[in-house]
């Protein structure tokens, strides 16, 4: 007996009502991945905008420390060795520019506590304590050295927005299908070994 | 020219025309008072007797209220003469104490732009220009709300950033561009909420010690900075008098003080 044509109506109707949901889930669920995955992206793109303003101002101090030593070296005579150590220091931050956050702050903290004890270095040298270069490269770097820190402090307000982001639900789900990590980005901070390192160091050369 | 050179600021005088006006002011609110109360319940004779009555005692009040106005006045710029003010008037109008900042301050978040002014102070230093205003919002006799606004004009700039007590539009999204910024302090993200144009800004601006202090003042106020001014909300009771004032305008120095120096030099205002 064939089937009578209200009932074949409503199950077309019905199919293309469950066809209209599964539809809709389907846009929405896009949609919805869509928008964690760019919201990711976004904070990614933050990340590496902010870590490029610690570059631009590490860069600076890197600038600032051959003027720095010789202007010291015409005075301070004796410090021969504190200076080697900035270049030295120096040398390495700059090969160390591709390295990860992580591994490059090691190496900058140190040089930041070497230039600070050379500076300090100052004060036994009533001449160089009066002259102009030397005061006008002291004010840059310290204006240096605040720039880097509120620079840094931004990248790691960055970085832990970012570090969040991906490991919360259903972030998670989106970043991990897309291959992306926390071990993108490492936070730009001095370790306690690399603490003790500067003031190993500094002790040395006093 | 200073608050104490300029003849404005000078003490008045109670007139006698002040306290004739106030007189007869009192006098005609009184007797109509009187007069339409007493017509009403008791008949046309005993209204005259009552209108006679509230035209005394409303002469009395119009006096005692002329009087009262003019020593507060006198108070306020006894004030502004000893801490380098100078008092531009009650009621004075928009235009005369912010003319300079208005189209800023027209962008403003946290100023009440429908509000009436109470009271308009202005200082002006070499390069630190402050505002104190008192505003209020009238709703009922009951319920008005009051506000006193520091503006404060500095050398320096900034992008477009509020930082207040959170409140029913915290966390609406803004549409004109500034984001939320959160800071490393879940306490601070707790109990104020930050929306900046650029949250780099924010980030320097609100330093480890900006962001201590904030939290342990027992005042929270709104703070906007925009462009090259600084405009800070009290929200308060009434209008505040020389003590509150002075309470309020030295947690505007404090926090000047623990903003970065190189980001706004700390200010002065309760010095000559």
């Amino acid at each position: 007996m064939p089937t009578p044509l209200p009932v074949i109506m409503f199950a077309a109707s019905s199919a293309m009502i469950v066809i209209g949901v599964v539809v809709a889930a389907v846009v929405l669920a896009g949609l919805l991945v869509i928008s964690i995955y760019n919201r990711i992206v976004r904070l990614r793109v933050t990340c590496k905008e902010s870590w490029s303003d610690i570059d631009t101002e590490l860069q600076r101090r890197h600038d600032l420390i051959p003027n720095l030593i010789s202007t010291v070296k015409g005075y301070a005579t004796h410090e021969k060795e504190l200076m080697e150590k900035v270049t030295e220091l120096r040398n390495q931050a700059m090969q160390a520019r591709n390295e990860d956050p992580e591994k490059r702050a090691g190496v900058e903290n140190m040089l930041e506590g070497s230039v600070g004890k050379l500076m300090a270095t100052a004060e036994a040298y009533p001449d160089l304590k009066a002259n102009q270069n030397f005061l006008e490269l002291q004010k840059e770097l310290s204006e240096t050295e605040t720039r880097i820190a509120r620079a840094r402090r931004f990248y790691n307000a960055n970085v832990r927005d970012f570090r969040t982001s991906i490991v919360t639900f259903p972030n998670s789900l989106i970043a991990g299908g897309f291959g992306i990590g926390s071990e993108e980005f490492s936070f730009f901070e001095a370790s306690a070994a690399d603490r003790e390192a500067v003031s190993v160091d500094a002790a040395n050369f006093s | 020219m200073s608050s104490a050179e300029d003849p404005s600021q000078a003490e008045t005088t109670f007139t006698t025309g002040a306290a004739v006006t106030g007189v007869l002011a009192g006098i005609a609110c009184g007797a109509i008072a009187g007069g339409i109360e007493g017509v009403d319940h008791f008949g046309e004779n005993t209204g005259i007797v009552l209108a006679a009555i509230g035209a005394v005692m409303g002469g009395f009040t119009g006096l005692r209220i002329a009087r009262a106005r003019v020593a507060s006045a006198n108070s306020l710029k006894a004030w502004c003469r000893d801490h380098g003010w100078i008092w531009l008037g009650s009621k004075a109008p928009f235009g005369r104490g912010i003319a300079r900042f208005k189209p800023t301050v027209k962008r403003s978040k946290v100023f009440w732009h429908l509000a009436s002014w109470e009271d308009v102070l202005v200082r002006d230093g070499d390069d630190i220009a402050g505002i104190f205003g008192v505003r209020r919002i009238h709703q009922d006799n009951a319920s008005d709300r009051y506000a006193a606004f520091i503006i404060i004009h500095y050398p320096g700039t900034c992008p477009d950033t509020t930082i207040e007590p959170p409140n029913i539009m915290s966390r609406i999204p803004k549409l004109d561009g500034r984001k939320r910024v959160e800071f490393e302090s879940a306490s601070f993200n707790h109990h104020w909420n930050v929306n900046s144009k650029d949250p780099k800004q924010a980030y320097d601006r609100l330093d480890q010690a900006t962001i201590e202090f904030l939290e342990k003042h027992e005042i929270k106020p709104a703070i906007e900075f925009i462009d090259e001014l600084m405009i800070i909300r009290f929200d308060v009771n009434r209008a505040p008098r020389d003590d509150h004032r002075e309470r309020l305008l030295h947690w505007v120095e404090e926090f000047s003080n623990v903003v970065p120096d190189d980001l706004m030099s700390p200010v002065s205002l309760l010095g000559r």
